[in-house]
């Protein structure tokens, strides 16, 4: 007999006899509402998040301003660009290329699909990513998130995204950090140093 | 005894009070700021109940919920593998790997690879195997076991990691800056990740429904691993099932909370499917779990979702360290965990604890860890496993609290003794003397006392 079929048939026989001691069998729990008056406004709440997450969040009114901001910060470095609008995008076709290719990239800015206020975590699909490897391998990364898809809780964000449909996908909260030196927080451990998240 | 046992493997700790206060101290700042995290939010126990009940769904679901977690699995274009026990769990990594000739291959942090002795198993076989966690790469150079689930170097200073790393990186020496030492961690990583041909996970989540996985890391390190080499290897124990997607919105509001006092990890990555060219596996491990799952008063703690609260919450954690534990899971989890893997071995872990409740009142799934390290105790007593020591003490209390005469003769000896020659107690033979003063002896015992003065009120 295979591991499995032994792993299965040792499950099953736990599953009846729990069955038997029970009267019914149990139902899927089914999540409760959660509390999201207690957060506020949404938007400052967000705000407030990145900020406690060592990231920098602002407010942008347009993509010319996002772009005036990227061109004075990294003057002559390797940016990349993946955004809906796509006349900001690079012309180079680094979505295709080898991961290990993106290793000198200094900027790079995604959209998120949404932003939670609670805990500050954006979402991103690798097809917003480009290149799945692209958010964690770059030094420092950027962010444009819509105003209209921040919202309250992670009940809230699920309930969008229950149903993936892509391959891969992930939130990220603030740049990458470590604590493991005696508990002294310190920010870019492997992943991004920082993260700057544009407000449209 | 010639087994290790926790009393005697803390004294590496406890001989030392300063650094014992140290380790107290740093572990009681994570547990206050689990404790911030956690009163921000008016949900908690109404989230604590959401997970507890999930999970419990989980334990009486497990056959059905493995089989649909598979079914979907292998539809996303993912392997699937079982291993029964340690030794199939790193002969089936090893497979993997040998079959795309892997010589190097970065880790992220997965307990279930330590549980099994993977790296040691690989390294036999001639593939290096780089940990990249912070915590587990300073420990791995040191040659030590992880002392933390969450954080596995606790137990070191910056002093310790400025030596090793002066000495396996390269560093300053007397540099002990975690700015610094971070940043010669992470230069040297990445060229591990940029020349690794194989990366291996842990598993937080696996979701049934939809065949995918989730894997929790506030570096990034489990990302830069994955989605640069060609083979994705994630490992998981059976119980890292849940339903639905949309349960981790309650499994990722109480995990870190509980952890390390964030919000959310930094990384909460979904891997569904292999990126196009890459190879991805699953290894679903029972190692135990299955014959765990049989026993009423014990499989509740198969819903441990491994967030270390009720280590960092524990008094005797964190004055006798994670290596006094001698398993891969330390703490009240650990002590309750390790038993069903090895009774005898383990039967001075449920003692381990003041019983104080504590670590369930953290616990996120609601786990009662400190009733089970109680059932523990009464099952390793009926079947002789309890220590030669305590069994004599416990027959001699036995004998003197069931015989007035006796218990008020053995009270009067021992005021006098005590007054008249202290050393008998005041020396390291006594474990009660060890890092306290005894107290003074009363004059007389209470019954003397009542006897006087019961009448003259």
């Amino acid at each position: 007999m295979s591991s499995r079929e032994e792993i299965l048939g040792r499950l099953q026989l736990a599953a009846k006899e729990q069955k038997r001691q029970a009267n019914n069998a149990m139902i899927q729990p089914v999540l409760p509402e959660f509390n999201k008056e207690y957060l506020g406004d949404k938007v400052k709440k967000f705000m407030e998040l990145i900020d406690i997450l060592h990231g920098q969040a602002m407010e942008v009114s347009s993509l010319k301003e996002v772009k005036q901001y990227i061109d004075k910060k990294y003057p002559g470095q390797r940016v990349f660009i993946n955004i809906e609008d796509a006349e900001y995008n690079n012309p180079e076709e680094w979505q295709n290329s080898d991961p290990h290719d993106l290793e000198d990239i200094e900027f790079a800015l995604f959209h998120g699909t949404l932003a939670v206020a609670e805990n500050g975590a954006i979402w991103f699909t690798e097809e917003q990513m480009g290149q799945r490897v692209a958010p964690y391998i770059c030094q420092q990364m950027g962010v444009l998130i819509k105003k209209e898809t921040i919202l309250h809780t992670m009940a809230e964000a699920y309930e969008i995204l229950k149903d993936p449909t892509l391959g891969f996908g992930g939130f990220i909260a603030g740049p990458s950090k470590t604590a493991d030196i005696e508990q002294s927080l310190v920010t870019g451990a492997h992943g991004p140093r920082g993260l700057v998240v544009f407000i449209l | 005894m010639s087994q290790p046992n926790h009393a005697n493997l803390a004294e590496k700790l406890t001989k030392d009070t300063k650094r014992t206060d140290w380790h107290n101290n740093s572990i009681w700042w994570v547990r206050q700021n689990r404790d911030k995290a956690v009163f921000g939010i008016p949900d908690w126990e109404n989230l604590r109940n959401t997970a507890s009940s999930i999970k419990s769904y989980m334990l009486e679901n497990l056959h059905d919920l493995l089989l649909e977690f598979e079914k979907n699995a292998l539809a996303n274009g993912v392997q699937v593998h079982w291993a029964a026990d340690a030794k199939e769990h790193n002969e089936i990594v090893h497979g993997i790997l040998s079959k795309r000739a892997v010589k190097k291959m970065v880790k992220s942090k997965s307990m279930l690879t330590e549980e099994c002795g993977l790296n040691h198993y690989l390294e036999d076989q001639g593939i290096e195997v780089i940990d990249t966690d912070l915590g587990e790469r300073i420990i791995q150079l040191r040659h030590e076991p992880p002392s933390h689930i969450v954080a596995p170097a606790i137990h070191l200073k910056r002093e310790d990691i400025s030596e090793t790393f002066h000495e396996h990186l390269g560093t300053e020496k007397g540099n002990i800056d975690p700015q610094y030492l971070t940043e010669a961690a992470r230069q040297s990583l990445r060229k591990d990740f940029l020349s690794a041909d194989a990366a291996l996970t842990g598993v937080n989540f696996a979701i049934a429904d939809t065949g995918e996985f989730v894997v929790c890391t506030n570096e990034g390190n489990a990302d830069m691993g994955a989605h640069l080499a060609p083979v994705h290897i994630a490992c998981m124990g059976l119980e890292k099932i849940i339903p639905k997607r949309e349960h981790l919105g309650v499994f990722l509001r109480v995990l870190a909370r509980s952890s390390t006092g964030q919000a959310i990890t930094t990384y909460s990555s979904h891997f569904r499917k292999p990126r196009p060219g890459q190879e991805m596996h699953i290894v679903l491990v029972d190692n135990g779990r299955s014959r765990h799952i049989q026993k009423p008063k014990f499989k509740d703690a198969l819903k441990c979702i491994r967030c270390g609260a009720c280590m960092n919450t524990c008094p005797v954690y964190r004055r006798s360290g994670g290596h006094s534990y001698h398993v891969t899971v330390p703490g009240p989890i650990g002590s309750i965990l390790a038993p069903n893997a090895d009774l005898k071995k383990n039967s001075d872990l449920p003692f381990a604890s003041s019983l104080c409740g504590a670590c369930s009142n953290v616990c996120p799934v609601k786990i009662n860890i400190h009733e089970q390290l109680y059932e523990w105790r009464q099952i390793i007593t009926q079947e002789g496993h309890s220590s030669t020591g305590k069994t004599i003490g416990m027959k001699a209390m036995n004998f003197v609290l069931s015989n007035p005469k006796v218990f008020e003769l053995g009270g009067k000896m021992g005021r006098t003794l005590m007054r008249t020659v202290p050393s008998l107690v005041n020396n390291s033979m006594n474990p009660w003397y060890k890092s306290r003063e005894m107290p003074e002896p009363p004059k007389e015992s209470f019954k003397d006392w009542y006897r006087k003065n019961r009448n003259n009120e």
